[in-house]
């Protein structure tokens, strides 16, 4: 072994070290990272649901509403892109973009399972405090 | 148009307990208080493998389903500011559907009169500048959006 070594620092972050773990281990995984981090962006948020409703819009359609620049909107898409919550297909010189409903889904199970831990455990937590009353 | 542009997806709920704060403080502060109650329904046993309700402490809870299936979580206190607020980490073991996803839960215990209300944000990533709104509607969107395929 490397005397070397720099040892682990009892400070070190969780989250960076689960996150390794996340993306070394298991695609899926990497992948709801991804989806969580592009969802967290009140515009790309918008442009799902611009998406949603049209189902399949252009990279102008996507940049209309936004008073930004293109290149701005152009970022947001591909963040969208990499979290394979949007598809691209090219039409000679229009791109056009469509909603990946499966990654979305995916993303949503997170929330609605553990939305459903917290509001049953709640439930438990009523009954638990009413039945210690001294 | 969007002035909340960074906000992370977060579950957030809310819940009032008609207890003094304290008591419902200690429901959380203890293995055995915590094993009564933490699990989505009764059917759902949960043991606590290892809990210590300290800054920095860890603690491993084991949910085991009628059927058979057994998921473990751990994580760490990362803040404990009695009565008012508990911050851990949670991160499922695998073979869980979302383990090693590093997540975050935030406890506030909220003063009210002959009542305590709870306020629970379980988070993908950190934040202390939630806008709860705008979070909870976009939860809402999030599931009209799903049920419309």
């Amino acid at each position: 072994m490397n005397r070397q070594r720099r040892a682990v620092s009892p400070q070190v972050d969780f989250h960076t070290i689960d996150g390794i773990v996340s993306h070394m281990a298991i695609q899926s995984q990497a992948a709801l990272d991804l989806t969580f981090h592009a969802l967290g962006d009140g515009t790309r948020r918008q442009m799902l649901a611009m998406l949603s409703e049209a189902g399949s819009l252009s990279a102008k359609d996507l940049h209309a509403p936004f008073p930004v620049a293109q290149p701005t909107i152009s970022k947001h898409i591909k963040v969208l892109e990499r979290a394979n919550l949007v598809i691209r297909k090219v039409e000679g010189r229009i791109h056009r973009f469509t909603i990946n409903a499966e990654q979305l889904k995916h993303a949503e199970q997170w929330i609605n399972k553990h939305r459903a831990l917290w509001e049953g455990a709640f439930d438990q937590l009523d009954e638990f405090l009413a039945n210690t009353d001294e | 148009m969007n002035s909340m542009n960074d906000e992370p997806v977060a579950v957030i709920v809310k819940r009032q307990f008609p207890r003094q704060r304290q008591r419902v403080f200690d429901a959380f502060s203890s293995a055995e208080n915590i094993a009564r109650w933490l699990s989505p329904d009764k059917t759902i046993k949960m043991s606590v493998l290892s809990m210590s309700f300290e800054l920095q402490g860890g603690f491993r809870f084991q949910f085991d389903e009628p059927d058979g299936e057994r998921n473990v979580v751990g994580g760490v206190f990362r803040l404990i500011d009695t009565p008012e607020k508990i911050v851990f980490s949670w991160t499922w073991e695998d073979p869980h559907q979302f383990a090693n996803i590093p997540t975050q839960v935030t406890v506030e215990f909220i003063d009210q009169v002959e009542q305590t209300e709870v306020v629970l944000t379980h988070e993908k990533l950190p934040t202390d500048a939630a806008c709860e709104m705008h979070k909870q509607g976009w939860i809402g969107a999030l599931n009209q959006l799903g049920d419309s395929y």
